[in-house]
């Protein structure tokens, strides 16, 4: 049993301007131990999905349909009650703004404190002790005086660490990290990177990532889900997503990584911007950015299939699917690009670095 | 910003500058400058005047359009009354939109809204501003579009109460879609 299994979980925001839905029957599995990858833009869902585990969903949104299954347990179906044993214990999250995630007006050491209280029944002074610590594990200097500081005493890196220390605090089975390093400089990002890994492995927990740095997913992911205006448009293991990926999109963000020593004197970029979620276009959502839309795309939205056989995909037991119509064989030109791998270095570190181990995708029409 | 030193609230004198002025009986305190005016609204005006009060106006910025081109219509909802009006919709979808009677060109519904009210809400005199688009194409499955006939079509809007035709609050415009040339 896997443990956690999201099937056709959709979640949709009752706005004055229409009705956007941020999740559309969304599927996907993990497994115990496993790092798992989502990445897309910015407005993708990335960050709903995590809060819809959590069931940290605020009005007006509401999670319209789907299951969520933690250890065979239905998180969608549990009392208030009991999704707050769940919450911080068993699925913990490490929130995106370290700061906006802290309060202010209680000390860092109090809320890490007050959680392994409340959910392992220790006492104040084992509390005080486990705290300092986790405070020490995830490298706060001189834990035991940072206990009584406020969070606007920390720096930057030392509020997300101490995020990441209450989210590790009751070693949690399943860590959602929304954006962990996204507000930190890249020496401080490859050092949490490491303790999250080093985490991960020592208590055997589960990790979904969100990122939208391929390279933060290249280092730690195993598998990965790349999310496009709410939906998943390809699900691939890490290495096959880099070498071979198969859907325009994951393209388009590969060959958008800036990489040192590139002669093009210009980024390639995707063209325009993620499409209005509450007035998505007709047929594939990714059909006006893409460089090999036809008229059939304008059409028809493609289902997530599998690559090498065009049959439709249902369920989270896929390892390998895209959604594009060209497996379906309605593309009359095909997606015509190629992945170049720079120097065969990088491909025995495939999943070692930031941008510079991702392959060059050249996309240019011929 | 006012400051101490205007508030009157400190005794200055040349023994002791800062210390505190004894409170003046007589001054009434001024109790709640403001008042909720949206629940006052909700709780005094009738129906009927809410109904008349807002407005809605659908325009397009031409009247026909190329095979194939997206159209683009603004949606616009005035509250005429110089005090807050709610009007209480059917479902948390509080306005929809329409082509040629079907709901957001869709043939498949989209939305399966929960089964509960929800108050929209305008300022005094407020005016809301939606702006959509219309890419010529009816939804004809939960996968499939289609393009749109050319001919005449109408684009409507209103809120979701029930009759909103005969409260005034839906409006429609139509545009023609030209033949391709070819």
């Amino acid at each position: 049993m896997a443990l956690l299994e999201v099937n056709d979980l959709t979640v949709k925001f009752y706005t004055q301007e229409g009705v956007v839905t941020a999740v559309d029957d969304l599927s996907y599995r993990i497994e115990r131990g496993e790092k798992f990858g989502v990445v897309g833009e910015s407005g993708a869902g990335k960050s709903v999905t995590a809060l819809s585990l959590m069931r940290l969903i605020e009005s007006p949104g509401r999670i319209e349909s789907g299951e969520i299954l933690f250890k065979g347990e239905d998180l969608l179906q549990m009392s208030e009650e009991e999704i707050r044993d769940v919450r911080g214990n068993e699925i913990a999250m490490i929130f995106q703004d370290a700061q906006t995630a802290l309060n202010p007006v209680y000390t860092v050491g109090e809320q890490i404190a007050e959680a392994v209280r409340h959910h392992l029944d220790y006492g104040e002074e084992e509390a005080r002790e486990r705290t300092i610590q986790l405070l020490d594990t995830v490298g706060i200097p001189e834990a035991e005086s940072r206990f009584s500081d406020y969070p606007h005493e920390f720096s930057g890196g030392m509020q997300q660490r101490a995020v990441i220390a209450m989210a590790l605090s009751c070693d949690p089975d399943l860590l959602l990290c929304d954006e962990p390093t996204t507000a930190l400089d890249v020496t401080i990002e490859a050092q949490i990177l490491e303790e999250l890994e080093g985490l991960a492995d020592e208590f055997d927990t589960a990790i979904q990532l969100i990122t939208h740095d391929l390279g933060v997913v290249a280092e730690v992911c195993d598998r990965v889900m790349v999310m496009y205006a709410g939906k998943p448009v390809e699900k691939a293991p890490v290495e096959d997503l880099y070498y071979d990926p198969k859907h325009p999109y994951t393209v388009g963000l590969m060959s958008s990584i800036p990489r040192v020593g590139n002669k093009r004197e210009r980024l390639q970029t995707i063209p325009g911007t993620m499409p209005d979620l509450v007035e998505l276009p007709p047929g594939c959502s990714f059909h006006p950015r893409c460089p090999y839309a036809e008229d059939a795309c304008t059409k028809r939205e493609p289902p997530l299939l599998d690559p090498e056989t065009g049959t439709k995909v249902t369920g989270t037991d896929t390892e390998r699917a895209a959604a594009c119509l060209e497996y379906t064989g309605e593309l009359q030109e095909g997606l015509d690009y190629s992945v170049e791998v720079r120097s065969e270095s990088a491909k025995a570190e495939a999943g070692a670095g930031a941008g510079a181990t991702a392959p060059n995708s050249e996309r240019d029409r011929k | 910003m006012r400051r101490i030193y205007e508030s009157g609230a400190l005794r200055r004198d040349d023994d002791e500058p800062f210390s505190p002025r004894e409170q003046e009986e007589s001054v009434t305190p001024q109790a709640m400058r403001s008042i909720d005016s949206t629940s006052l609204s909700r709780l005094v005006v009738p129906n009927w005047i809410r109904h008349r009060a807002i407005s809605i106006d659908v325009s397009t910025p031409r009247s026909t359009y190329p095979a194939d081109a997206a159209i683009p219509f603004q949606v616009t909802m005035r509250n005429a009354m110089p005090f807050p009006i709610t009007i209480t919709t059917e479902s948390p979808i509080v306005w929809s939109w329409e082509v040629d009677g079907i709901t957001e060109a869709s043939h498949v519904p989209l939305h399966d809204p929960p089964d509960e009210r929800r108050g929209f809400r305008f300022d005094r005199g407020e005016r809301k501003q939606f702006r959509k688009r219309w890419q010529q194409r009816f939804r004809v499955t939960d996968d499939e579009w289609e393009s749109a006939e050319p001919g005449t079509h109408t684009i409507g809007a209103g809120l979701n109460v029930e009759n909103a035709a005969e409260k005034g609050l839906y409006d429609e415009t139509t545009v023609t879609i030209e033949p391709d040339a070819e």
